[in-house]
């Protein structure tokens, strides 16, 4: 399968030291990298883009203030990255459940960020229309169909993102495509 | 079902770009695993439709370009997390406490648990997986002592617990155990002796102190061991003898 956005392992090392040495503009070519795969799994678990847009920043914020206590050991920097992206998901749920609206420490979008009204209503209809389907799936097939089919991580990859072997990635992939499947017969 | 359900994601995942590029159809590919072709189907289907929706999931550019300049100032405004390492050596005065309270439960728990290990000890017997260990800190308590006085009052001491584990493996029946322990018991003997002539050079009153609480200590526990012998199974009867006559040896001066 082919992998996208997904840069040689060693250009992320000297990056992520000098990241985590506090260095802004080191952290902003990781984002500059990675922001699309972390957007993507965003969006595919977020009915607005608009949020998934926030979440996607608040992620790498969230990534910048345990920088200095991430350490490669076998876990990429995506799959970390797409660790911390899972919990803000399931965050956002439990404040959804509960009411909250989604709180940013950021700045309100600026205007060169907003899309244009072509391009807001027929990606908005569509990516809809998709999350729509994929919102019908649990939560574990879900990710498990973004993360391999969407981001293209391989099952090795997908496992260190949901903690578990990669045996049960192939298993569950298999079981969340049946699903998909069967909601697109509808 | 697991098994085959591999099978399948294997397949996907070696077929799936050479479907999207166009250089193998769907049906070809399902001719190639023709066993597996009806399960195969519809997990080649949802697996297509979602590389194929996967533009519909791309970011703006226009969004990452911003959002990347909006980040890198952002960044300025969050300080990252201090490493674990360097947390150990904060020391702003709310770090120094907390870690000076922690340090002092870990020492209270060292101690607590090895005082429960050094009394559980005590009352280990021969072959008993603690046993070595109450052997240990008596060896331990002679090595830290100068005084031949107090090393002569130890030794009674120990001979007293030999006696005592004899009487206890007894009653238990393990047998086997008492002539390794009067082997100790008649060592600690003439260790308390071999101390109390060396101390009668120097100080023959309190040898002679020592000498009578040897003898009474070794007294009550051969009277105990006579009672013992008397009722006891007649396998037990070489071990316990071999004892007393360990035990009543210091004491034929004394006319026992």
């Amino acid at each position: 399968m082919d992998r996208v956005d997904l840069p040689g392992q060693s250009d992320d090392i000297s990056l992520l030291k000098s990241a985590q040495a506090g260095n802004a503009e080191a952290f902003g070519a990781l984002y500059e990298r990675y922001a699309p795969a972390v957007f993507r799994y965003l969006a595919a678990h977020l009915s607005s883009g608009l949020d998934a847009e926030d979440l996607t920043t608040d992620v790498f914020l969230r990534a910048w203030q345990s920088l200095p206590n991430y350490h490669e050991r076998g876990v990429p920097f995506l799959a970390f990255l797409l660790r911390i992206a899972r919990n803000a998901v399931i965050d956002q749920y439990r404040r959804n459940r509960s009411g909250q609206s989604y709180p940013t420490d950021l700045e309100p979008t600026l205007e060169d960020e907003a899309p244009g009204p072509a391009e807001s209503l027929v990606q908005q209809l569509e990516r809809q229309e998709m999350a729509q389907v994929l919102a019908r799936l649990n939560e574990d097939y879900r990710t498990v169909l973004v993360l391999r089919f969407i981001n293209g991580l391989s099952p090795q990859e997908t496992a260190q993102v949901m903690k578990r072997s990669a045996g049960a990635v192939r298993v569950l992939q298999h079981r969340a495509l049946s699903a998909l499947r069967r909601l697109l017969e509808l | 079902m697991d098994k085959q359900a591999r099978k399948i994601a294997s397949i996907i995942e070696a077929s799936l770009p050479a479907l999207e590029s166009g250089q193998e159809t769907l049906d070809s590919i399902l001719a190639r695993h023709s066993d597996l072709s009806e399960a195969l189907r519809p997990q080649l289907e949802a697996a297509l439709w979602l590389r194929r929706s996967r533009p519909q999931l791309e970011a703006r550019p226009a969004y990452l370009q911003a959002s990347r300049r909006r980040l890198v100032t952002e960044l300025g405004r969050a300080p990252q997390a201090i490493p674990a390492r360097q947390r150990w050596f904060d020391t702003s005065p709310r770090s120094l406490a907390l870690e000076f309270v922690t340090l002092a439960m870990l020492i209270v728990t060292i101690l607590a648990v090895g005082n429960n290990i050094r009394l559980a000890s005590r009352l280990a017997l021969p072959n008993e997986p603690l046993y070595p260990l109450k052997l240990a800190l008596e060896n331990l308590e002679l090595a830290f002592n100068t005084d031949p006085a107090r090393e002569a009052s130890l030794y009674t001491e120990f001979s007293r617990r030999r006696t005592s584990e004899v009487v206890e493996l007894v009653l238990i029946g393990k047998y086997e155990q008492v002539p390794a322990t009067a082997a100790r018991l008649d060592e600690h003997i003439q260790q308390a002796q071999a101390n109390m002539d060396t101390l009668a050079l120097s100080d023959p009153a309190q040898a002679a102190r020592l000498e009578t609480a040897l003898q009474d200590n070794l007294a009550n526990e051969a009277f105990i061991l006579q009672v013992l012998l008397e009722t006891s199974p007649a396998e037990a009867a070489p071990g316990l003898q071999q004892v007393l006559e360990i035990a009543t040896r210091p004491l034929a001066g004394i006319g026992y």
